[in-house]
């Protein structure tokens, strides 16, 4: 099975890794020219049959999170490159391909500019998802890494850094559009955000890093189902009804995250807000606190994450029984928020990292998961009547950068 | 040899908490070629210059590899992160497109001849090792007494 989807998936990247490899042949010739990449083998089960979460139920799988990419940096003057990146996912929920193509100009060490399809700088993590070197858990708290967050987005961004003696500062600006599906287990949410923008400050004084960042953009969501009973309930006047299954407008996030690193012990925490006009997007406040203790070349974490999410109310406008198409409609119309999820939902992981090479590593990685009754909790329910809400996640993974 | 760095990383945390024992040849230089400028930087800066960042002076950084012992030092006094944490940091600047780790060169000796030859270039070498005059130290960690400055 993993060989199938990995023959299948990694196809792509590896068109990718031979496109470039002519050029990393000539990496001589071409001193600025490099081909660099990661990968993760990943491993899960989950310890209940009555559902499923990211994908991994009771039996082992390799396939939700394990993953190839490529990256080529091209240096084309001294301030002018092009940088590219080609991920190819084991799962079928991830969508492989290029995540990044962009053109940079980089006037001074101070100053980055970007232009092309960019990855999204939600959060702490956003950039990295993928790379899972790059952090201590095996999977960041779904919490707050929801897929409702997309990964890349086509437009231009700007990076300005500087330190003074005692703190640094980092702010990102971009300005873009987002348009393609947001896959959410087995749903895909046709979207288009427009005018999509945000800015991120990091500011770092000794041992600490403070994180703001804030992301707004005009959301646009084709579901052409929601879009034929608003436009029946607008034709018969139930003007308030068709208000609320508005598939366009703001969506607004926002994120504060405050990290501590010694040399024996680091503390992240970060919390984000979701919230949205839209029905069909819950409105999310998500948290999560990680501490992680350091005995080279192990580390141990204990990470609690939290997050609440709340869905839009049907307006009762629509009166029953004054014809047999009315009650179909406000029926219809019902059935439309009963479907929507709240993933409210509590987590405790314990996760052991070996780093036994330079760019390897080898992470192990225990979740106690406790969601609402009655609410999707990020789970996908099999069985509804039997499901209680709890269950255990265990995974193993191989981190690899090269 | 990564036996080897491993132990001197738990001396070195040992020894972070015992100054006395900790001076000596642990301490370490870092070293520009300013064309006889003086600069100083302050730990923030440094940690920042290594770390990719801008300190506003056009200075191109040097490392040495991993395995070696100063680069342990220098991670624990400096950085402050074990290299662990150093290479997880690099992987997220790489994969994002933020920032690319600093060059490496095989020893001290490499780094000192690059430093000498190349303006603009800085690197940290140990307290006791000899450090011609027309290059500057711009930080050096507490307790340094770097080598009276030779040819």
């Amino acid at each position: 099975m993993l060989t199938k989807y990995l023959s299948n998936r990694i196809g792509k990247a590896v068109v990718f890794y031979l496109l470039c490899a002519p050029l990393y042949a000539e990496e001589d010739k071409f001193a600025d020219l490099e081909v660099s990449g990661f990968a993760r083998l990943v491993a899960g089960v989950l310890d209940d049959n009555h559902a499923a979460y990211e994908g991994y139920d009771n039996s082992l799988s390799f396939s939700e999170r394990s993953l190839l990419g490529l990256q080529m940096d091209a240096r084309l003057s001294a301030h002018w490159s092009v940088t590219g990146q080609a991920v190819a996912h084991s799962s079928d929920v991830q969508e492989s391909g290029v995540e990044w193509l962009y053109l940079s100009y980089h006037p001074s060490n101070a100053l980055q500019i970007k232009m092309g399809k960019l990855r999204t700088p939600f959060f702490a993590y956003s950039d990295v998802i993928h790379v899972g070197y790059a952090y201590h858990f095996i999977s960041p708290p779904q919490q707050v890494y929801s897929p409702y967050f997309f990964d890349s987005f086509d437009g231009i961004s700007a990076n300005y850094n500087i330190s003074q003696t005692t703190f640094a500062t980092e702010l990102d600006v971009y300005y873009g559009k987002f348009s393609d599906d947001i896959h959410y287990d087995i749903l895909r949410i046709d979207t288009e955000i427009n005018a999509f923008r945000g800015i991120a400050l990091s500011l770092s004084k000794d041992n600490f890093k403070f994180r703001m960042s804030a992301h707004t953009g005009d959301g646009n969501l084709n579901i052409p189902m929601i879009s034929e009973v608003y436009d029946m309930l607008k034709q018969t006047n139930y003007v308030a009804s068709a208000q609320s299954l508005a598939t366009t407008g703001q969506l607004n996030t926002y994120q504060l995250s405050l990290n501590y690193d010694a040399i024996d012990y680091f503390v992240r925490s970060e919390i984000i807000r979701l919230t949205t006009p839209i029905a069909l997007y819950p409105k999310i406040t998500s948290y999560y606190l990680s501490y992680g203790y350091v005995c080279y070349p192990f580390t141990l974490h204990m990470t609690y994450a939290n997050s609440m999410t709340s869905k839009a109310s049907p307006v009762i406008e629509i009166p029953h029984g004054l014809s047999a198409k009315t009650d179909t409609l406000a029926s219809t119309y019902l059935q439309i928020f009963d479907t929507l999820t709240e993933d409210d939902l509590e987590s405790l992981s314990l996760g052991l990292r070996w780093d036994f090479s330079p760019g390897m590593a080898v992470k192990l990685e225990w979740s106690h998961l406790r969601g609402e009754p009655g609410k999707r909790s990020h789970f996908n329910i099999l069985q509804p009547t039997d499901f209680d809400y709890r269950a255990n996640l265990v995974q193993a993974a191989l981190e690899w950068v090269f | 040899m990564r036996l080897v760095v491993l132990i001197a990383s738990v001396w070195l945390l040992l020894l972070g908490a015992s100054p006395t024992l900790a001076s000596a040849n642990n301490d370490i230089v870092v070293v520009a070629n300013l064309g006889g400028k003086t600069l100083q930087l302050s730990k923030s800066q440094i940690r920042s210059l290594f770390m990719g960042g801008s300190i506003g002076y056009h200075l191109h950084v040097i490392n040495l590899p991993p395995s070696s012992l100063n680069r342990v030092k220098f991670n624990t006094k400096v950085i402050g992160l074990t290299e662990d944490r150093i290479q997880s940091y690099w992987a997220q600047m790489r994969f994002s497109g933020r920032r690319t780790p600093p060059k490496e060169l095989a020893d001290e000796k490499s780094v000192l001849h690059y430093i000498i030859n190349t303006p603009g270039s800085v690197g940290y070498l140990p307290a006791n090792i000899q450090i011609p005059n027309s290059l500057s130290i711009v930080y050096q960690t507490k307790g340094s007494a770097p080598v009276a400055p030779g040819g």
